[in-house]
Parts: C-alpha cells; sequence; structure tokens
C-alpha cells in the first residue's frame, strides 16, 4: 500500500534507476564465509534520515542486526552488521533518499556457500 | 496526488519567478514623480505580496507532498512528526526553512508600506524587497538535481542558481512590464510615457543578458543531468527539455520581434506610432509572458523526474549515426567527407548572411541548399542500425562471475550454432539463411551492448537468429553479453604480449572479488589508482617465478605494483603450498580463484601467466610461460615505462559501452 502511494505521489521518482556504485558483497558474489557487515556505497550523497537496508534470506526473514545507517564520516556510505550466517541465498534490499529528493529503491543478492 | 504536487510545484516557481521579476523590474524602472507610474508601482508591489504568500503558501503543500514521498505513505503529510523530521533533517527540509523564512520577513515588509517620500528611502525600500526576493529564490538550486550532482556540486548549484536567477528577473519581468505599457499607452496615462519607454528599453537591454545567461548555464546543467543524446530523445527528463527548449524557442521568436521592430517605435510620435506601439508591445509581452509561464509548467515536472542520466534510454529512432560506420569503407568515407565540406559552406554562407544585410536573402538560400546537401550527402554514410535497447548500459558489470555464468549460458544456448568457441561453426548453424556471426570478430566498435541485448532478446528477422527473450531473464541477456565482450576481447589479447605499448588501452581487465583466508573480501576495483600484476600460477611448475616475486615483493610495492596471485587449480590451501621461504606477502586468492581463472583464461592460456593491469585498469602487457624464474628488472621497466604515463581523464573501463 505505502508503495503504490508513493508510485501514486510520483510516478517515476520511485522508479529511478539504481545509483549503488560499489557494495561489499558484491551484487551476486558466492562468499565461503559469512560476511561480517554489508556495505553500500552510492554515487550521491544520502539523507540519513530516510536511508534503510535490510538483509532478508530466502524465506524472507530478516536476519541483520537491525543497525543500518548512514556512515557519519561518509554519507555515500550505507552499512549494516550480520551475525554469523547460514550458507543460503541473501537479498540486500534497501531505500535510500539522496540529496536531490528522490527515492532509489533497489536490492541485490548474495550466496553464503556450504563449507567444503 | 502527482497532479497536486506538479500544481503546487508550478505554482511555487512561478510565484517566487514574479516575486523577483516584479522587484527587479521596479528596480531597473526607478523612482518616478508622475501619478501614473507611481500608481503602476503600488500595484506591481501589492501582487508581489501576493506573489510572496503564494509561494508561502505552495511551498507548504510541497513540504507536505515530499514528507509523504519521503516516507513512503500518502497519510504521513498530514503527521507533524513525519513534517518535523523532513524539515529538519533532510537537506530539501533545511532549505525550505530558510527560504520559508526570508519569504515570511519579504511579505512582512511589503505590507507594511513604508514611506518612500525621499529617494534614499525609496532605494533602500525598493532594493530591500528586491534583495530579499532573490534570496528566497537561490536557495532552490540547493534542493533540486543540482545538489546530487557529483563530484561538481558547488558549480551545478551556482550554475542553477544563476538559471533560476536570470529566468526570475526575465520572465517575471515581463508581467509588471506589460501592464506599465498599457497604462502608458492610455488617454490619462501620457505622463507616464517616457517613464515607461525608459523602462522598456532598460528592461529589453537586461533581459537580453539574462538569456544569453540562461542558455550558458542551461547547456551546462544539460551536461551534468542529460550528458548524451540518447539521454536526450530517450528519457521523460531529456523529452521534457526538449518539450521546454520548443517552447523556448517561440517566446525567444516573440522577444526578438519585439525587441527589433516594436520597440524602436516606441519613442516615435505619441498618437500615430508611439501610442500604438505601446499597446501592441504590452500585448506581445504577455503573450511572451504567458509562454514562459508555460515552460515554468515543463521545469516544474522536471524538478519530480529523475535526471536523464540516471535513467535507462529508449533510443526511438530505427539508426543513428556513427563515424564507426566509415571504418574500412573509403568510398562511404569520402561521401562524408565531401558532404562536411559542402555543409560548411553553408555555415559559412549562414554566417556571412547574419553580417551582411544587404545580401542576406542570397546568401540564406546558399546556406540553406548547401547545408541540405551537405547533411544529405554526408549523413547516409554514417546511419547504422539501431534499436530501442542501443544505449541502454548492461545492468551486470564486467566482472568475471558474470563473464563465467554468462559462458555457461553461452554452451547451453548459442554454441549450436555460433560454435563452442564462438567462431560461427557450430553445426547447427549450417544452411542457416544468413551464416552465423564470428562472435569473436573486433566488429564491437560497430555495435553497442545494448544492439547484442536487442539481438539475444528479439532475434535477427530473416537469418535464423532467434530471440531468447523467453528463455533468458534480462540479467542472463547481460550475463551473456559479458561474455561475449570477453571471448571478443579474448581473442584480439592473443596479440598482446610481455611489451608495454604506450598509451594503448583497450582490454579492460575484468573485474573480480577474491578473499584470502578470512580477510573482508576485496575487488580488483579496490586497487584502482596501483598497478596490479594478476599472476595465475600452478605448483610446482611456477615455484621458481612464485619465489622469484615474493623475495622481491619490497621492490615492486615501493614501485606500487600489487600482486594478486591465483592458484589454476583454485587449491583453497594454496598459501600453505607456498611455504614459508621466501614469504609471501602479497595476496594469494583462497576464495574466488576458479572464477578468476575461468574468465581469464580467455585472455590467455599458459602453464603460468602474469597480467598487468595498468592504473586504469586495462590490462597492458601479458606474459605467457612455465613459471620459470625469468628477468624481474624486465618487469620493473614494463611498470616504470606504466608509471611514465600520464593518466588520462577518461571514462573508467567498465562504464565503456562495447
Amino acid at each position: 500500500m505505502a508503495g503504490l502511494a508513493a508510485l501514486a505521489l510520483w510516478p517515476g521518482a520511485a522508479l529511478a534507476h539504481a545509483v549503488l556504485v560499489k557494495s561489499v558483497p558484491a551484487q551476486r558474489a558466492t562468499l565461503a564465509e559469512p560476511p561480517p557487515r554489508v556495505e553500500l556505497w552510492f554515487n550521491e550523497r544520502l539523507e540519513p534520515a530516510y536511508s534503510r537496508a535490510s538483509v532478508t534470506n530466502e524465506a524472507g526473514a530478516q536476519v541483520d542486526l537491525r543497525d543500518g545507517a548512514v556512515s557519519v564520516e561518509d554519507p555515500r556510505r550505507l552499512s549494516l552488521s550480520l551475525p554469523a550466517l547460514v550458507p543460503g541465498r541473501y537479498t540486500v534490499s534497501f531505500r535510500v533518499l539522496s540529496v536531490d529528493g528522490h527515492v532509489v529503491e533497489s536490492k541485490l543478492t548474495f550466496t553464503v556457500k556450504e563449507r567444503r | 496526488m502527482y497532479a497536486l504536487g506538479l500544481a503546487a510545484r508550478w505554482l511555487h516557481l512561478a510565484s517566487s519567478v514574479l516575486l523577483v521579476g516584479a522587484a527587479a523590474m521596479i528596480v531597473m524602472a526607478g523612482r518616478s514623480d508622475r501619478a501614473t507610474a507611481q500608481r503602476w508601482e503600488r500595484r506591481v508591489l501589492a501582487s508581489a505580496w501576493i506573489w510572496a504568500l503564494a509561494a508561502l503558501a505552495s511551498g507548504v503543500v510541497i513540504v507536505g507532498t515530499q514528507t509523504a514521498l519521503f516516507e513512503g505513505r500518502a497519510a504521513a503529510a498530514f503527521e507533524p512528526r513525519a513534517i518535523g523530521q523532513m524539515l529538519l533533517e533532510t537537506q530539501a527540509g533545511r532549505v525550505w526553512l530558510v527560504r520559508a523564512g526570508i519569504l515570511t520577513i519579504l511579505a512582512v515588509f511589503l505590507s507594511l508600506h513604508v514611506s518612500v517620500e525621499r529617494r534614499a528611502d525609496w532605494r533602500a525600500a525598493r532594493g530591500e524587497v528586491a534583495m530579499l526576493a532573490v534570496a528566497a529564490l537561490l536557495p532552490l538550486a540547493a534542493s533540486g538535481h543540482a545538489a546530487a550532482v557529483e563530484p561538481d556540486t558547488a558549480r551545478a548549484i551556482a550554475s542553477d542558481g544563476l538559471h533560476v536567477l536570470a529566468a526570475g528577473i526575465w520572465v517575471g519581468g515581463l508581467v509588471p512590464l506589460a501592464r506599465l505599457l498599457r497604462a502608458a499607452a492610455t488617454e490619462e496615462g501620457a505622463d507616464a510615457r517616457p517613464y515607461a519607454v525608459l523602462a522598456a528599453r532598460r528592461f529589453s537591454r537586461t533581459a537580453l543578458a539574462m538569456i544569453v545567461l540562461l542558455a550558458a548555464t542551461g547547456a551546462g546543467l544539460a551536461i551534468f543531468h542529460v550528458g548524451s543524446v540518447a539521454g536526450l530523445v530517450g528519457t521523460s527528463y531529456g523529452r521534457l527539455l526538449l518539450g521546454k527548449l520548443a517552447l523556448l524557442a517561440l517566446a525567444l521568436a516573440i522577444a526578438a520581434l519585439n525587441r527589433s521592430v516594436l520597440l524602436a517605435r516606441l519613442g516615435g510620435d505619441g498618437p500615430t506610432v508611439g501610442r500604438p506601439a505601446m499597446r501592441r508591445l504590452s500585448g506581445f509581452v504577455l503573450v511572451e509572458a504567458a509562454l514562459a509561464l508555460a515552460i515554468l509548467v515543463i521545469v516544474a515536472a522536471m524538478n519530480v523526474t529523475p535526471p536523464a542520466r540516471h535513467e535507462p534510454p529508449v533510443w526511438p529512432f530505427t539508426f543513428r549515426l556513427s563515424f564507426a560506420a566509415l571504418e574500412g569503407r573509403a568510398e562511404e568515407a569520402t561521401r562524408a567527407l565531401i558532404g562536411s565540406q559542402i555543409g560548411i559552406v553553408g555555415l559559412v554562407a549562414l554566417i556571412a548572411g547574419l553580417a551582411m544585410r544587404a545580401w542576406r536573402l542570397p546568401l540564406a538560400a546558399v546556406a540553406l541548399a548547401s547545408l541540405g546537401a551537405g547533411a544529405g550527402l554526408a549523413l547516409p554514410p554514417l546511419a547504422i542500425d539501431a534499436y530501442p535497447t542501443t544505449y541502454l548500459r548492461p545492468s551486470v558489470p564486467y566482472q568475471a562471475g558474470a563473464i563465467v555464468a554468462g559462458a555457461a549460458l553461452y554452451q547451453a544456448n548459442c554454441a549450436g550454432c555460433h560454435g563452442p568457441r564462438g567462431a560461427g561453426d557450430g553445426p547447427e548453424g549450417r544452411g542457416l539463411p544468413r551464416a552465423p556471426a564470428d562472435l569473436r570478430a573486433p566488429h564491437t566498435a560497430q555495435h553497442t551492448a545494448g544492439d547484442l541485448f536487442w539481438w539475444i532478446s528479439h532475434g535477427i528477422p530473416g537469418s535464423g537468429m532467434p530471440g531468447f527473450a523467453s528463455r533468458l531473464g534480462e540479467e542472463q541477456c547481460w550475463e551473456l553479453i559479458n561474455y561475449l565482450r570477453a571471448l571478443s576481447a579474448g581473442y584480439a589479447a592473443r596479440n598482446m604480449g610481455p611489451t608495454v605499448e604506450r598509451d594503448r588501452r583497450w582490454l579492460v581487465a575484468p573485474d573480480f572479488t577474491f578473499a584470502v583466508g578470512p580477510t573482508p573480501p576485496r575487488a580488483l576495483k579496490d586497487f584502482r589508482g596501483r598497478t596490479v600484476l594478476v599472476v595465475l600460477y600452478a605448483l610446482p611448475g611456477s615455484r621458481a617465478r612464485m619465489s622469484q616475486l615474493a623475495g622481491r615483493e619490497g621492490t615492486l610495492a615501493m614501485l606500487g605494483v600489487e600482486v594478486i596471485a591465483v592458484p589454476i587449480d583454485a587449491d583453497p590451501d594454496a598459501i600453505r603450498r607456498l611455504g614459508p621461504d621466501p614469504r609471501v606477502l602479497f595476496p594469494v586468492v583462497t576464495q574466488g580463484a576458479e572464477t578468476i581463472v575461468a574468465a581469464y583464461r580467455l585472455f590467455a592460456v599458459a602453464p603460468h601467466v602474469e597480467l598487468l593491469v595498468d592504473r586504469q585498469g586495462y590490462v597492458r602487457a601479458i606474459t605467457r610461460g612455465s613459471g620459470d624464474a625469468a628477468d624481474l628488472d624486465a618487469l620493473v621497466a614494463r611498470v616504470q615505462q606504466l608509471n611514465a604515463e600520464k593518466i588520462a581523464a577518461e571514462a573508467a573501463p567498465e562504464e565503456h559501452v562495447h
């Protein structure tokens, strides 16, 4: 509903193209060790009050430590911490507001491999 | 709700601009003792007060709609907590608070009707109104798209500020000017006629300067926000800009007519020439103002549309023009050259026609004919087929992982016709209407990644190439294209040897992520700015060379070289197997090695391969060997050669579209 309302408000704004320039883990990375945190870098400064990210597992349950926030020293970086993840595919979803008033929503995935 | 937001933005822009224009027009016209002029001045100030209130009211509506957008819920527009957060914790909110403060002071000041009996008082009072109006308008630039431009934020905001200021003085001044001219054109307004003529002349001069400023800052902002022809014709933002330019051309045509014909007649004799001209000018100025206010509707829409740079463009034509089309076609190149020369003759005639009034008509005819003939001759050879996706940027970056995924898709879907190695020699390709393309050929300059995306998705009619849109998702298409790019680059790379060719950068090193033991993963891209030696090695054959590199690690580090060692067998135990003597200080990839090896094998196959990647991310030298110890000074010399090169300010390799 909220998404629909936002769409109805400013069509286009919510569809703005991804401006994520880099992430750790990288989009679609396959990792042998579970990552301790997720870091996202954007090409524009973010508004900390309205920039959020979360990590969900295949079942759709949120697994991050709910501390996702824009970095104080670099307003283009959004990071969040993770507990020790079990092997599987994870989705990082983010919704960020850049300083020109555009909302960008997108996601990326990474996979934690079974230990050999 | 969208319509409400848009209407509020338009009203806000229009009233802010009219406010600046009214204040500036009064300052330009100056103080007058004539009753008609003073009446006009009072009316303009009264309307300025209304515009200040309108700007405040529409601003409040914008804050509400912005809050709803930021929160992602429409109801948030009415929640004090959400509005407070928007106002205090976002740049757009803080900018608005500052502007709302200035607008309020201005509205109060205008309602005071301070006495302006003395000349100095008049100057102070009107100057203050003008300064407050400008101060309320300028910060707009810090909450729009310009605020997000990187890295030239300050320059973009300054351009945007000058752009709105120039628009304010030109557009906003038109309405009060039309009023003054109409009042002075009447029987009873005769006392203010010299004043009106003077005001119109001053305005005309200023407006001309403002239009030049608008064009200059507008061009700069278009580069910031649009940046390409595809962005201009293929995105909503670009098309809005085109619409804006079309309306602007119309408004400028009227402005030119006003300036060149009617303005000159204003000074003419009262009832016969001057007065009718004044009345007509007043009407035309109003039309110009109406067009300008219509332009602001488009500007309001552009404000809420993501800039073209951030949007995937949809190319609307079936062709595009590119000099790459002339490669290897001498006859067409000659034709294009002759055509361009004829076109230049046309341009010279055009300029000469503008300069020499007496010859204007014949010269214009010559210019038109040669420009047309030149274009007709030069442009067709430059045309290349294009598709809606031609300028689409790959959504999957050029990374080893994507190349490897693309390779698997290639073997499953394409190898049958195009052959297992892309040579176009697959068994199923025989007997097709057109022989399957040799995908290793260096034809990439003529085809964008977006072209390939179109062909893979929709096929090529009449050739036997089917469309795969139903079988491959968008992401898989891009993976396949990344593989094709690496395949074609790798085929060309077979000629690259250990020597560095000065300033020849063409082989982009695909990015990869790797990890060493439990350390956080790193990417090749993170080393941009340093020279990287990617070493694909296998034990025991490479033992001698690895010991040599490990032993001289200090020398290499001093030269700014990072070594990344990748075991070809992807042994997770690789570090231990290299042994403690000499100690290996550079990263030995223990996670992700198989992907890196699979992708980089497209560039070189040998028991031991070293790829030298320069500071901009291009592979510049490839050494294929058996892993024996080799001359390390030769490597040092190559690195020194790379370090001596100047880094050109060209786009980072992953942004190249080929």
